[in-house]
């Protein structure tokens, strides 16, 4: 084996999504094992089912792996289960030791409400994660109501949102704002207590370049494309059954009662 | 804000969309001018007949409203469409009655200045139909077949659309 190490180390980056291959590349032998590591564990999934103590004895055993994991999945691998506060209460000692994070997905694939169903140190322990400067991607998967979305404030290194559920929109002062070049809301029914969303977007979004929108019956969309106006490439929207729609009534027969 | 979800009278017809409404006004969106991939999800629903012996009595199909949104694009370089069908209960026989015809701008687009002469047409179908079978289909409308036959058009079937949003979900 002749092949210097950073054309090996190139060439193993290329297996970050097969980490079957990456395993298989470990077992191949003891010099790859090492070098393959930080691919292997580059995106890791945190199971809230399980009791994270395989986990925590592997993060003990091998602390360098705490580096290498930059996109970190917290979810249910059987989804629609219930979870329970103590599971969350596991996953939230483990995350502070994770110090380059660059993307959370949380998805917990049932309806959820922020405060009323996540214990509070789960989410303390969250919102800690967001404080690290690696941090740019943060995707809140589905369906998470009220989640405060004002939490991405202060934390300008966050370019990159998508949340699917209702938004919990509060005034903010004096606080910087997150340049975001890419937003995704889906699931979302605007509730007239709130705050606009459009109007808590309008200073975090005018570098936009991605939208992904639910289109709705209301404003939002229209408040959004015009302040992104001058940078947004990319549009992802659905017509669906909450829009208001004008009908042809009379365009085309097409099938018969029969 | 008035919401009137499918509130339309019974009928043997397609109710094609053709504009979205915002105070009972045509509503007009003016898209961004660099905007160059433009994915739009539309609705086509099939409903039944309330008394269950007429197997389908109308169907609410958003197509001409993504056509008229994809027409008012300056200069896009990639076209998705998502067509969502929703029977109330499987039936293949019903989807094949289904006018699709609100699809055939979809040759004037390939052809508009700036257009990089690629349409992704994606269908989510909620049972068995092959993509032979909806090729077929597609075929029998003004203008389709040769934008298949060219690679312009290029159909998909319950595949899932990879956007720069779901990279990791």
């Amino acid at each position: 084996m002749n092949l210097p190490f950073d054309i090996l180390d190139h060439i193993f980056s290329f297996l970050i999504t097969h980490p079957a291959s990456l395993v298989a590349c470990s077992e191949a032998h003891p010099v790859f094992s090492r070098m393959v590591e930080k691919y292997q564990y580059y995106c890791l999934t945190i199971d809230l089912e399980s009791t994270c103590g395989h986990l925590t004895k592997l993060l003990s055993d091998k602390p360098r792996i705490r580096n290498y994991v930059r996109v970190l999945r917290i979810e249910p691998v059987y989804r629609y289960i219930s979870i329970t506060t103590t599971q969350f209460e596991r996953v939230a000692a483990i995350l502070p030791l994770f110090s380059a994070l660059e993307c959370i997905v949380l998805s917990i694939a049932c309806m959820m409400t922020w405060e009323s169903d996540l214990p509070q140190v789960f989410r303390k322990a969250l919102e800690g994660c967001l404080c690290l400067p690696t941090l740019r991607e943060l995707h809140i998967d589905h369906y998470f109501n009220d989640f405060p979305v004002s939490m991405l404030d202060s934390h300008a290194n966050i370019d990159c949102f998508s949340l699917c559920g209702t938004p919990k929109v509060s005034k903010v002062a004096d606080t910087t704002y997150p340049q975001l070049k890419s937003l995704s809301i889906t699931g979302f029914y605007e509730n007239e207590n709130h705050i606009s969303f459009g109007a808590w977007a309008k200073p975090r979004i005018t570098r936009l370049q991605s939208l992904k929108y639910d289109y709705s019956s209301d404003h939002t969309l229209l408040e959004l494309l015009e302040i992104c106006s001058d940078t947004l490439s990319t549009l992802d929207i659905t017509l669906g059954d909450d829009v208001d729609f004008q009908c042809e009534p009379f365009a085309s027969v097409v099938i018969s009662v029969l | 804000m008035t919401v009137c979800p499918f509130t339309l009278p019974d009928s043997t017809r397609t109710y094609f969309i053709s504009s979205i409404i915002q105070n009972g006004l045509p509503l007009s969106i003016n898209l961004p001018p660099h905007l160059s991939n433009l994915t739009i999800r539309a609705l086509i629903r099939i409903f039944p007949d309330s008394d269950d012996t007429v197997p389908y009595e109308y169907c609410v199909s958003f197509l001409p409203a993504a056509i008229e949104i994809f027409k008012a694009a300056p200069s896009l370089c990639r076209i998705t469409l998502e067509i969502n069908v929703y029977p109330t209960y499987p039936n293949p026989t019903a989807f094949d009655d289904v006018d699709l015809s609100p699809l055939s701008p979809l040759t004037a687009l390939a052809d508009s200045p700036g257009s990089s002469r690629r349409i992704d047409l994606h269908f989510n179908l909620g049972w068995d139909y092959t993509l032979t079978e909806l090729v077929s289909l597609l075929a029998n409308y003004t203008g389709l077949a040769e934008l298949m036959e060219q690679d312009v058009l290029v159909i998909h079937l319950n595949e899932h659309i990879s956007t720069p949003f779901d990279t990791y979900i």
